[in-house]
């Protein structure tokens, strides 16, 4: 039986028991390498970001309240972890406003661009859309749990996620109809 | 918005498919080595000596303020009974007693 991250927590915290943070990181590992490797898009350094969010969270894990689900801190330094270093490679999460006129001066390529691949239409998404979608869609993060991992307001996740789902409707529109209706 | 749920549906299982599980193949290996030799401890655990300072303080600012003196002489010249002062000693003791466990306890 799986033993909660509550209790792992306390145990490596009051007993100074490392061996239950290593059982955090095994439950962990797969999913938040999959996050940051899709945030990212390099495989070698997103399992470095993810080794690097781990050791974060341990040092700091006596500082989680326990009052929101231990995944959504651990993925809230993750995403610290990955824009930081998005930021020294010069890529940034855009203000709502610098994404509405990118996609303005972006539309028309893209109205053509029926995609039948979900990692190639996910690429027209801004990195803020693709990080919002693949929290609240994939990982199963609500609308409140994504803001708190990103730091945004709730209405610009929400914005986001709507926009990003949209874009993607029309973009995989064909290859959609074709799997729903067989 | 039938349409939008069944896409949002669709959507999401997909991009769970498209998720293959990662093999920890020595991750979790290279994260435990990396992390500090010493373990955690909790925070109220770190943080009692400031607290027990605080504590020890605080006693010998009532103990400055408390008329010591006078109370020896109350009690020696209205000569209360040794029966008096023993149940007087005891209900001292339970009541300081009482306070370091609790204290124990919680700082």
């Amino acid at each position: 039986m799986d033993i909660a991250d509550k209790e792992l927590i306390q145990r490596t915290l009051n007993n100074g028991d490392q061996r239950a943070f290593s059982q955090l990181v095994l439950r962990y590992q797969s999913p938040l390498r999959c996050c940051i490797r899709r945030w990212c898009q390099d495989e070698a350094l997103a399992d470095d970001l993810a080794q690097e969010t781990f050791i974060k969270a341990y040092n700091a894990l006596s500082t989680f309240r326990g009052d929101a689900k231990f995944s959504t801190w651990l993925y809230r330094i993750a995403f610290n972890v990955s824009m930081s270093e998005q930021r020294k490679r010069g890529l940034v999460l855009l203000t709502e406003e610098q994404e509405q006129a990118l996609e303005a001066q972006t539309s028309k390529h893209d109205d053509v661009a029926l995609c039948e691949d979900l990692n190639n239409a996910m690429q027209h998404l801004t990195l803020a859309q693709q990080t919002l979608i693949d929290l609240c869609l994939n990982r199963g993060f609500s609308h409140q749990e994504a803001a708190e991992i990103t730091g945004m307001a709730l209405g610009t996740v929400k914005s986001h996620v709507n926009r990003g789902k949209a874009k993607l409707m029309s973009l995989l529109a064909i290859w959609q109809e074709d799997a729903i209706h067989g | 918005m039938a349409n939008n749920d069944a896409f949002e549906n669709w959507l999401s299982q997909q991009l769970r498919d498209a998720d293959d599980y990662i093999d920890d193949n020595g991750f979790t290996d290279a994260v435990m080595a990396k992390l500090p030799a010493k373990p955690l401890f909790a925070p109220q655990k770190t943080s009692r000596i400031p607290t027990l300072l605080a504590l020890l303080f605080s006693s010998a600012l009532v103990i400055s303020v408390f008329p010591v003196g006078y109370v020896v002489e109350s009690v020696f010249f209205t000569q209360v009974s040794f029966f008096t002062l023993a149940l007087a000693g005891v209900a001292f003791s339970t009541v300081t007693g009482a306070f370091a466990i609790f204290a124990n306890k919680h700082v």
